[in-house]
Parts: C-alpha cells; structure tokens; sequence
C-alpha cells in the first residue's frame, strides 16, 4: 500500500553541513558508480558522451550565491532524496511501487512494479526522482539500502556511498530519531535546516547551515587587509632566501 | 511543466466522454431509445479513447493494471478504478435500453451514472490538484474547471449531434455552462498568475534565506536532465498572453457567435452547420486551455535550477 506509515522505528538519513562541502562532487561520481550495479536497474546515461550529454543521478551538486551587503560568498549545495516522513511522492503512486519502511524510514521504489508514470516526480518538491530512460521506471536515492546492511562488506563501508567518499566530512549518516546518534549531535549543536518546509513534507535529511565565520563582516572590515600581509619583511633564513632570489 | 500530447488527450477526451454519459443520465431514461443509444455509443468511445491516451504517457503500459491497486490513497489509482466503474455503468445502461429490459434499475443506472461520471472527472482533475509542488494547480479551482469543461463539452455534443434529445430549455443550459465554465477558468488563470510558486522560493528551498539574496550560480550539469525537461517548460509571456486570447476566442466568442447565427438562421442544414462548428469550436478552446495548463504551471524543483 501506498499509505504512509504513522511513524517509523528509525529514521534513517544525512546530515548534510553546507560550511565544509567543496563541490568536488566526489559523492555525485560514487553514488553513480554505486547505484549503477547495486540495487536495482543500472543508472542510464541516454548520452554519456559528446556535445550534450544526459543520464540518471540521484544526487546532484547545485551551487548558490548569497548576497548580504557588499560581499558575496558560494555555497555548495548537495541535493538527493530527503526520505520526508510526509513523502507526498509515495501517497501518488497508484501502482503501490513506491512505499516508505517502517523499520528504518527509507523511501524506496520497488522497480516490479513501477509502471513508468512519472508522478512521483512531479509530487516531489525537490526534484529527487529521475525517470530511468531505459528500464522505463522510477529511480531515486535508496540511501544504499545494499550498503548499510551489507554484511559482505567491511564495517566502515555499512555507510551510504556518498558519505563514504566525501573527502571533506561534510555528509553524516545515522539514525535521527535517536537523540544520543552523531547526526542528531550534529543538528542540535548547529544551525540545521529543513529544505522548503512550507511544502509540509518533513524532510528526513538536514542541512547543516555555513557559519558566519568567514561572513562578510570580517570580510569587509578595515582591519582584514589581505595587502599588509603580502608588505611584511620575512626574516631569519626566508630572509636569506628572499634575498638570494631577489639578489640584493 | 511540460505538455504531453497524451495526458491532455487523456483528460480532454475522457472530460467530453463522460461529460455525454452525465447528460445522458439526466435527459436519458427517458428519451427516444436509439438517439441516446448512439450518443452514449459517442461517450463510451470518447472516453475509452482518452484513457487509452494516458496509457502513452507510461514507460511500462504493460503494467498499467496495477493502478488499479492503491486507491486507497492515490487519486490516480482512483481515477482508474472510477473510469471502469463508470463506463460499466454507462453500458448496462445502454443494454437496458437497447434491449428494454429492467425499466426500473435503468432509471437508477441513470442516475447512478451521472453521479460517477461526475466523481470519474473530479478524481481526474485531483491528480493534479493534489500536487503542492505546482501551486497553480493546488486549488479547488482546478477540479471545478475540469468539470466544468467536462460539461460543457458533453452538452455541445448532444447540442450539436443528438439535438433532439434536448427540450426548447437546453438553449439556456448551454449558455449557462458556456459562460459558467469560461469564467471558472478565468478565475483560476487569474488565480494561478498570482500564486506563482506559492510560499516558496530559492530562499525556503536552499534553507540560506538568512544569508540575504540567494541566487542560482552553477547547475549540477550543463545539458539538461530529466527534471529539467520534465519541470523546466517555459511558455515566454507574449505567446502565453496571445494563446489564452485564442482559447477564450475560440472556446467562448466563436461559439457565442455561432450561438446566435443557430437561433437566428432559418436554413435548417447550416444550422446543422453551426451546431456542429460549435461543438469544435468549444472543443478546441478546451483542448487549448488544457495545453496551457501543463505549459504554464511551473514546479518548485526549478528554483534550484535557476531564477525563477
């Protein structure tokens, strides 16, 4: 049934921290190659190559500028399926493909029996479901359903593919319903957001929001002159190298 | 969002075939047997044929039966099992009076068969009402507009085709309807001009709102996805603006003209003429309206993709 579960035991997914992620898409490349011989139906690349190139990715990097006085800062934006507890692209599924667990919270598309409708896409506000365009059917992020349970493989890889890449830390996996878990640390003791919360789907997924560390107040002050540094006189033996380069 | 051929095939075929089948039930039981034997023949056909249609927009039609299954929380899934129910009803209906046989349930059949008719296009149109990605659609409106048209479009088929099964009366309905249905629609295009994209926007959608003006800077890729081709059609202003004139001239002038030249004209073969103009003519402005639904509703996942 395509009903939604009251509640789930768990609610498993990512915590995702905006002040560290680079945009290496280092994640994006290993949730392809995953995904691509895991669970279910390869991930199809209608073109792979030349001019305009076009596949299935169930994670993707946007990026965003903010603008707050005169400074400007980048921030890279991961973005893949929230698992929301209120998924509104499983209560649309009329083929009963679609379901959310109720052990673990992971919302997920039983390829059988997907019939290649498409509206679980346009349900979601996101934008997390690709249509595969050569199995005919419905992908999305399963959070590695083949992974974390996965007792083939050695423990510290039990975790998503895109969490296991990430070269910055800057993805987290757990459980969030646990308060004492690493990911729910995380969101108590930073700012975390709910990604368009007026969509009232409750996302599972949060977003770890930048700190204001490098924010355009130290940026902008008079007193963080990048030039003062470059007009130092180095001294002791970069002196002495200084001077054998610059010969005087 | 973009315009398949199919979907609006699908629900502007099914609106007009079940719209018939609900005029059917409320002029029908009692009528000449053969005229609404043929007429419900149209209607049968009319819907069948945009069902079918909706088949094409399935990577996997082969699964199409499995639909039927989740009507207990999906409108798609409901709009199927309604579309069977319905269409049973609607042949019984017509056996019954074919045949002659059990005069008093085909009198229920009748009624019975207005009501799922009804419920058939309603379910129809909550598969996009349901769908609080694409505000415009969103509305109590949208399920009045489809069954609106559906009405209208049902009637200008009888009026045009099986005329004598409609009283001196039935002038008025369809002048009713005609206005009624047009000014239910004008009401939602004015409604979904204003909501745009509803309470959200990059900032909601990126959660960076406190950081000030947020804009897109890099897509994920530079060629378009599935999202992108499926979310991201945009209808430029002028041709929106110069494609809703033509759906209110052809789908409400025209046929207000025609209206006229009918109960005015006293050569009975072009007043067959102009009914059966009126009814295309209607048609057409739906089918129009219909495409400008999809062409113009735009889905929250393109503010991550780009201004919008």
């Amino acid at each position: 049934m395509t009903s939604l579960p009251k509640s789930t035991e768990r609610k498993l997914g990512l915590v995702i921290d905006l002040d560290v992620c680079v945009g290496c898409h280092a994640c994006v490349t290993n949730c392809k190659a995953w995904n691509t011989s895991g669970y279910g139906a390869p991930l199809a690349d209608e073109s792979p190559y030349g001019n305009d190139p076009s596949g299935v990715w169930l994670n993707r990097i946007h990026s965003f500028e903010t603008e707050k006085g005169e400074m400007n800062a980048l921030v890279h934006f991961p973005k893949s399926c929230l698992h929301c507890d209120d998924a509104p692209c499983v209560t649309v599924c009329p083929t009963g493909a679609s379901y959310k667990r109720v052990s673990d919270g992971i919302v997920l598309v039983d390829e059988a029996k997907c019939m290649g409708c498409g509206l679980c896409a346009w349900a979601c506000p996101y934008g997390a479901r690709e249509m595969d365009p050569t199995e005919g059917v419905m992908k999305k992020c399963t959070l590695c359903v083949d992974r974390i349970y996965n007792k083939n493989l050695p423990e510290e890889d039990r975790e998503p593919a895109c969490v296991r890449t990430c070269p910055t830390n800057a993805r987290f996996f757990g459980d969030l319903s646990d308060p004492d878990s690493e990911v729910s640390k995380l969101v108590a003791n930073r700012e975390a957001v709910d990604l368009m919360p007026e969509q009232e789907t409750n996302p599972v997924n949060q977003y770890l929001l930048p700190t204001e560390r490098y924010g355009a107040e130290q940026l902008g002050s008079p007193d963080f002159n990048l030039a003062s540094l470059a007009t130092q006189k180095p001294g002791g033996i970069l002196s002495w190298i200084d001077n054998l380069f610059n010969g005087n | 969002m973009h315009p398949a051929v199919s979907i609006i095939v699908f629900s502007t075929f099914s609106g007009v075939g079940f719209g018939i089948c609900f005029w059917l039930g409320v002029l029908g039981p009692n009528a000449n047997a053969q005229t609404v034997i043929i007429a419900g023949f149209f209607g049968l056909v009319l819907a069948v044929i945009g069902l079918l249609s909706s088949l094409f927009h399935l990577r996997r039609p082969a699964r199409a039966v499995r639909a039927l299954s989740q009507w207990r929380s999906s409108w798609l899934s409901r709009e199927g099992v309604m579309a069977i129910v319905t269409l049973s009803c609607v042949f019984l209906f017509l056996v019954g009076r074919f045949f002659n046989l059990f005069i008093d349930l085909v009198t229920i059949l009748a009624v019975l068969m207005s009501l799922l008719s009804l419920a058939t296009v309603y379910s129809t149109a909550m598969i996009y009402t349901q769908l609080k990605a694409i505000p415009a659609w969103h509305t109590i409106l949208t399920p009045l507009v489809y069954i609106g048209f559906a009405l209208l479009s049902g009637m200008a088929f009888i009026f045009s085709f099986m005329s004598s099964l409609l009283g001196d009366g039935m002038l008025l309905v369809n002048l009713v309807l005609l206005l009624g249905s047009w000014g239910i629609w004008f009401l939602w295009v004015l409604r979904s001009d204003r909501i745009g994209l509803g309470s959200s926007n990059v900032e909601t959608a990126t959660g960076l709102g406190k950081f000030g003006n947020i804009t897109p800077f890099e897509p994920p890729h530079l060629g378009p996805n599935y999202l992108t081709r499926e979310m991201g059609y945009t209808l430029p202003r002028s041709k929106s603006r110069l494609l809703r004139a033509t759906t209110l001239t052809i789908g409400l002038v025209i046929p207000l003209l025609l209206f006229c030249f009918i109960f005015f004209s006293s050569i009975p073969w072009l007043v067959e003429v102009f009914k059966f103009l009126y009814f295309c003519s209607a048609f057409a402005g739906i089918f129009i309206s219909r495409w400008l639904f999809f062409a113009e509703a735009r889905h929250t996942t393109m503010l991550y993709y780009r201004k919008e």
